[in-house]
């Protein structure tokens, strides 16, 4: 009975939580969202702007802006961080050339005020690709160890196929919860 | 429907649509606000006025928006002001409680996770009312709020969704923060409801530039062949929109567009008529082909037949000889069609396009038609086409005064804008005794009307005045109604103006006119109006007077020198009694301002002068005007008194009449004098001596300007007061203005232009005592300070054989300080080649007296032949001695001084100067030249029109042209050719060519001379 009050509370008051998909272009944001919402692989253009969709997933309901990464639209990335409940940050790890931009956009992002102690979940997509970099190398090269003020998570995926990113978001609304 | 002429518009737009204007005023009588978003903007573009516009309703809060006192403090004033602003315009006070910060604020709540959607769309529409009643929000307001509005663009809410659509297009965001909706819009083009693919598009076309355009470009190519009419629409008159970012793509879609003319639906055909037409625009061939294809076509919108008329209006006003009689003949029957067209708008519109084409043939069918459509039961219908007949008269009165009855009958219409045209079109094409029943109306009539319309009525009235003289009676009468109502400035204005033209014209009216304008003084709240009409009086006085008669007679019978007596334009006055008015003016000295009394003052002096019998009454009034509070008509008073002492009249009136012949000589001396002191371009001192040439406007000036210049002339040139009776004629013309001359004597300096160089120069005296040698060129003045420093400095090159001169003009801008020993040290910049250029002398500037003006001088010595290209560092060195500005004592202790100017450079131009006569043998030379010739292509980007291009690079390059006559402004490609003669007498030729490329002049420029370094250099130095 406690149980029951308790899955109903948690489902009132942690009604839509906003998750903000960033990362630089071409990491595979668009297709992690679609692939998450229909299920399925669909064929995506460079977002200029942003999309918006909503996603029921381990009973939380979650809105979730996957924001264009393209450079001139990441000085924008910063006005929808307001009123977030969590991030998602893709990594595309065959793109060995840019991680050093990659981590740097991160790092900059999570010295936001209006982010702090949010739960980070991190994407090395593009695992099925023959030059993807490992979990490990990726959490070298981006220093990721020096996340401390949060709670984060790297998580190898592959948005064309679909591995990984039930795992991903599984940690991340357990962290929500 | 709108009686205000401002809102109305004679195109069909103009019929159909309210302004918001007068919407929101009656919606505020019902307590109720319709936020109607329609850009006005937008409505001037034809295709959109079929927009169903976008109405929201809400009902306005009845009480203010709950405010903590703080903010009220804040907002208050703030409130209050845009109130009285909307109190201003409209007369009518917002009580809707929505007030600019207080809504910016609240439009915080978009950025929350989770806002409630009704608050929100509350938030939202006031937005958009706060915008639509032209209430600026900041750039960062909008920005932010912008930003707000993305968010809420995935809300379900589907009327939410609207207003973001609106509120985007409305906030007009910067096109680099644009791109943050694009993906949102472009995905809401394939949205499952048409409305929404619609508005996507629409706002897409507003917010899109010519880069995101390529990324966009499909969407609205496919949405002109989608079967919703309404997603068509959209595109059409987005891509409408898109001609003006990028036309080509848009240009690529014509048979997409064709086909949506074929649609039932009347919407997707207008617009696609109005964008076919912005397509072929410039192509009249094209435009003609695609009209008389619409001809064999069938139309069934009114609006789209409207537009479909207006174009061959546009088309037929392009009338040229290739034109093929047989498009013309069915575009002509295409009009006779829409004449008899069962709409009312049609039947309008073309008689409007046929009425405005030179073709004549028609012009009665037309006027036919706009008889009919005065008896309309719309008013906007009836002021159509009484405005356009009221055009049309101007150009066809005879055809036009066919319509006479109805147009008499159009006098008593109820509205006022309609009745005012009729009126003024009847004065035009009316028959006399149409007027005489006519005239009383018109007097209620101009009760009623405002100013603007009121003006041109006494305009058409002083036009119909001028062609029947007979009627000046009625006129007048007319006219003193006109002037005893009330009314602004411009209309008294008007009507003075009208008084003046017509006594000036017709001499009978001159007593009547006078008498009118004289009891208009008595209680005209207007200085300058009643200034004119003083000195109306005064010369009315002088060319009555009996003296100046004989004077007049003397004088013109052995020579035919210019009319002596009174300003040339001063009327012939008939039978003048200066007894009458002398009260009127009076009455002014004792009631008035100053620059009136003074005037009136004067008036009285010149009557007094030559109206013997009057004398010792006017005198007698004089000596009471001895107390005024005004020194000027204090001033003016003791003068004109110590003229008229019996004494000294008769001098005066010999001085007036006898000796003015001199005095004109004088002038011209005096003028002679000034005009090296006064170079300005305008030249007023030449002018001078011109008295026939005087402009009649500007009486008003004269009129107040007249006692400084009396001061002007009495003190500084002629040292005697007498001089204040020389008739206007004369002293005008000296009225370099008090305000202009001390100016241009200040900034004096000695300017020669291009033009005076080829003429051989009036030669500085300086030159012969520098012993220079022979003056090959002198160059433009050139600023080396900024103009508005301490030390003003501007600098003439003078290139001559031998040596190169630099003349400075230094000016002084410090009232408390003169300067002594001012010298320019003049070097060469270290590193430029100087090896032609030894220094020789420096010419000190003794001293330089605060607020003025004098050249310092630096020569150098150049060996001949050759084209020293030099650039020199220049620094003003000079002793400060301080001067007491009370006293004007100049202290003997003065300091060293110096002052960095900007660096001045010798340029290859400086060596070339135009020839004298064009070159018989340019074409041989031209050959021979050949192995040196260079090439260069120049995009002149400043340059609008090639004539002003032409202009430009032949006074850089100071060479002759072969073209004799200025090019026209509106040609597109010039070729010309130029010669130029080297410091070393040989030639430099060019040859230019100038083209228009997308809006900017271009040039290909050859430069061919006897060294390929020389064509090089000069190329460089364009």
């Amino acid at each position: 009975m406690g149980h029951l009050f308790s899955r109903l509370f948690s489902t009132i008051s942690k009604k839509d939580i906003r998750v903000l998909i960033i990362g630089l272009d071409n990491a595979g944001k668009t297709t992690i969202l679609y692939r998450m919402q229909l299920g399925q692989l669909t064929q995506t253009l460079p977002t200029v702007g942003l999309n918006v969709e909503e996603l029921k997933f381990n009973g939380l309901k979650l809105t979730v802006w996957d924001l264009g990464g393209q450079a001139t639209i990441r000085p924008y990335w910063k006005l929808y961080y307001q009123n977030c409940g969590a991030i998602v940050f893709v990594v595309d790890s065959s793109d060995t050339r840019r991680l050093g931009v990659s981590r740097q956009e991160l790092f900059a992002m999570l010295q936001e005020e209006e982010l702090q102690r949010l739960p980070v979940l991190i994407f090395a997509n593009k695992m099925d690709l023959p030059g993807a970099l490992s979990v490990a190398a990726i959490t070298e090269q981006m220093h990721l160890t020096e996340i401390r003020d949060r709670p984060y998570h790297i998580q190898q995926s592959s948005a064309v196929d679909g591995r990984g990113l039930a795992e991903g978001f599984t940690w991340l609304t357990n962290q929500l919860k | 429907m709108s009686t205000d002429i401002s809102h109305e518009t004679d195109c069909p737009h103009g019929l159909i649509i309210e302004s918001n204007h007068n919407g929101r005023k009656r919606e505020f009588g019902n307590e109720r606000i319709w936020v109607r978003v329609q850009e006005q903007r937008e409505q001037k573009s034809p295709a959109d006025v079929f927009r169903t516009p976008s109405i929201y309703t809400i009902r306005a809060p009845s009480l203010p928006m709950q405010q903590s006192p703080a903010q009220q403090q804040q907002s208050g004033g703030l409130q209050q002001a845009s109130g009285e602003r909307v109190k201003e315009e409209d007369g009518v006070i917002p009580s809707t409680g929505i007030d600019r910060s207080t809504t910016v604020q609240a439009a915080r709540l978009f950025h929350d996770a989770t806002p409630r959607t009704s608050k929100v769309k509350k938030i939202l529409i006031q937005i958009l009312y706060l915008i639509s009643n032209g209430e600026n929000l900041t750039s960062k307001e909008s920005e932010g709020i912008f930003f707000g509005v993305t968010k809420l663009f995935f809300n379900k809410d589907l009327n939410l969704h609207r207003l973001v659509y609106l509120a985007i297009k409305e906030l007009k965001p910067a096109a680099t923060d644009v791109i943050i909706v694009t993906s949102s819009l472009t995905k809401d083009m394939t949205h499952k409801y048409p409305f929404f693919r619609a508005n996507a598009l629409r706002v897409l076309s507003q917010v899109v530039d010519e880069s995101l355009f390529q990324q966009v470009e499909r969407y609205f190519k496919s949405s002109i062949v989608d079967k919703e009419n309404e997603v068509c629409s959209a595109g059409l008159v987005g891509a409408l929109k898109l001609m003006r970012v990028s036309p080509e793509p848009v240009k690529r879609w014509v048979s997409e567009i064709q086909e949506c003319l074929k649609r039932s639906n009347t919407m997707c055909q207008y617009h696609a008529i109005a964008l076919l037409r912005e397509i072929k625009k410039g192509d009249r061939l094209a435009l003609s082909k695609m009209l008389t294809s619409l001809v064999r076509g069938w139309i069934p919108s009114y609006l789209a037949q409207c537009m479909f008329i207006r174009y061959i209006g546009e088309v037929l006003h392009m009338h040229t000889h290739q034109s093929d009689p047989d498009v013309e003949a069915a575009l002509w029957k295409a009009l006779e069609a829409g004449l008899s067209n069962i709409n009312e708008r049609v039947q309008y519109e073309t008689a409007r396009v046929v009425v405005s084409l030179p073709d004549k043939t028609r012009v009665l069918q037309a006027v036919e038609v706009l008889k009919t459509l005065l008896r309309s039961a719309s008013s906007a219908t009836r002021f159509g086409a009484i405005r356009t007949l009221c055009k049309a008269a101007s150009v066809h009165p005879v055809e036009v005064s066919t319509a006479n009855v109805q147009l008499e009958m159009a006098v008593g219409d109820t509205n006022r804008s309609v009745a005012t045209f009729a009126a003024i079109t009847l004065l035009k094409t009316g028959a006399e005794f149409f007027l005489d029943r006519l005239m009383p109306r018109f007097s209620t009539l101009i009760i009623d009307i405002p100013d603007e319309s009121r003006v041109e009525v006494v305009q058409a009235m002083q036009a119909l005045c001028l062609r029947m003289p007979a009627r000046v009676g009625a006129v007048f009468n007319f006219l003193s109604t006109c002037l005893r109502t009330e009314g602004g400035y411009d209309y008294k204005k008007t009507i003075v103006d009208t008084y003046l033209s017509i006594i000036e014209k017709i001499p009978t009216a001159q007593t009547d006119g006078l008498l009118h304008l004289c009891e208009f003084i008595e209680d005209c709240e207007y200085p300058p109006l009643s200034i004119r009409i003083l000195r109306l009086l005064a010369d009315a006085a002088s060319s009555h007077s009996p003296i100046s008669k004989a004077a007049d007679t003397a004088t013109r019978s052995p020579s035919p020198s210019p009319s002596l007596s009174a300003s040339p334009s001063a009327p012939h006055f008939h039978q003048f009694d200066p007894s009458k008015h002398i009260r009127t003016i009076y009455n002014r000295v004792i009631l008035e301002v100053e620059s009136v009394r003074a005037s009136a003052v004067t008036a009285l002096a010149r009557m007094a002068l030559h109206y013997e019998r009057l004398r010792p009454q006017i005198l007698t009034i004089l000596k009471r005007c001895q107390h005024d509070p005004h020194d000027e008509v204090r001033d003016r008073v003791a003068m004109y008194l110590r003229l008229l002492e019996p004494a000294t009249v008769p001098a005066s009136q010999r001085f007036l009449l006898e000796d003015l012949p001199a005095m004109v000589a004088r002038a011209k001396a005096m003028a002679a004098a000034l005009e090296p002191a006064v170079p300005s371009p305008a030249k007023p001192a030449g002018a001078a001596a011109k008295p026939a040439e005087r402009p009649a406007e500007g009486t008003v000036q004269r009129g107040l300007y007249r006692p400084s210049v009396v001061g002007l002339v009495a003190v500084g040139v002629l040292c005697s007061g007498v001089a204040a009776f020389l008739p206007s004629c004369f002293l005008s013309p000296v009225a370099i203005g008090s305000s202009s001359l001390p100016a241009a004597l200040l900034s004096a300096s000695w300017a020669p232009s291009l033009e005076a160089a080829e003429d051989g120069p009036a030669e500085p005296a300086f030159y012969s005592s520098m012993g220079l040698g022979t003056l090959f060129k002198r160059t433009e003045e050139a600023p080396l300070t900024e103009p508005d420093t301490e030390y003003v400095v501007r600098c003439t090159k003078h290139i001559f054989d031998t040596h190169v001169l630099f003349q400075f003009s230094v000016r002084n801008t410090l009232p408390g300080q003169q300067l002594r020993n001012v010298t320019v040290q003049t070097a060469p910049v270290p590193g430029s080649a100087a090896a032609d250029l030894t220094p020789d002398k420096v010419g000190i500037l003794k001293s330089l007296e605060p607020l003025k003006t004098a050249d310092a001088l630096v020569s150098f010595n150049m060996r001949p032949g050759s084209f020293p290209l030099v650039v020199f560092s220049n620094l003003l060195k000079f002793e400060v001695h301080e001067v007491d500005t009370a006293s004007g004592h100049v202290q003997e202790e003065g300091w060293q001084d110096d002052y960095q100017l900007m660096a001045l450079e010798l340029s290859i131009l400086d060596f070339v100067r135009p020839v004298p006569s064009w070159p018989t043998d340019f074409g041989t030379i031209w050959t021979r030249l050949e192995p040196f010739a260079r090439k260069s292509k120049f995009a002149l980007r400043e340059m609008r029109q090639v004539a002003e291009a032409f202009r430009k690079v032949r006074t850089h390059l100071s060479m002759t042209a072969d073209l004799a006559d200025a090019p026209a402004a509106s040609c597109t490609r010039l070729e010309t050719r130029l010669a130029g003669q080297m410091a070393d007498m040989r030639p430099i030729l060019a040859h230019a060519l100038f083209t228009v490329e997308e809006g900017t002049v271009t040039m290909q420029l050859e430069i061919r001379s006897p060294d390929a370094a020389i064509s090089d250099l000069v190329l460089a130095a364009l």
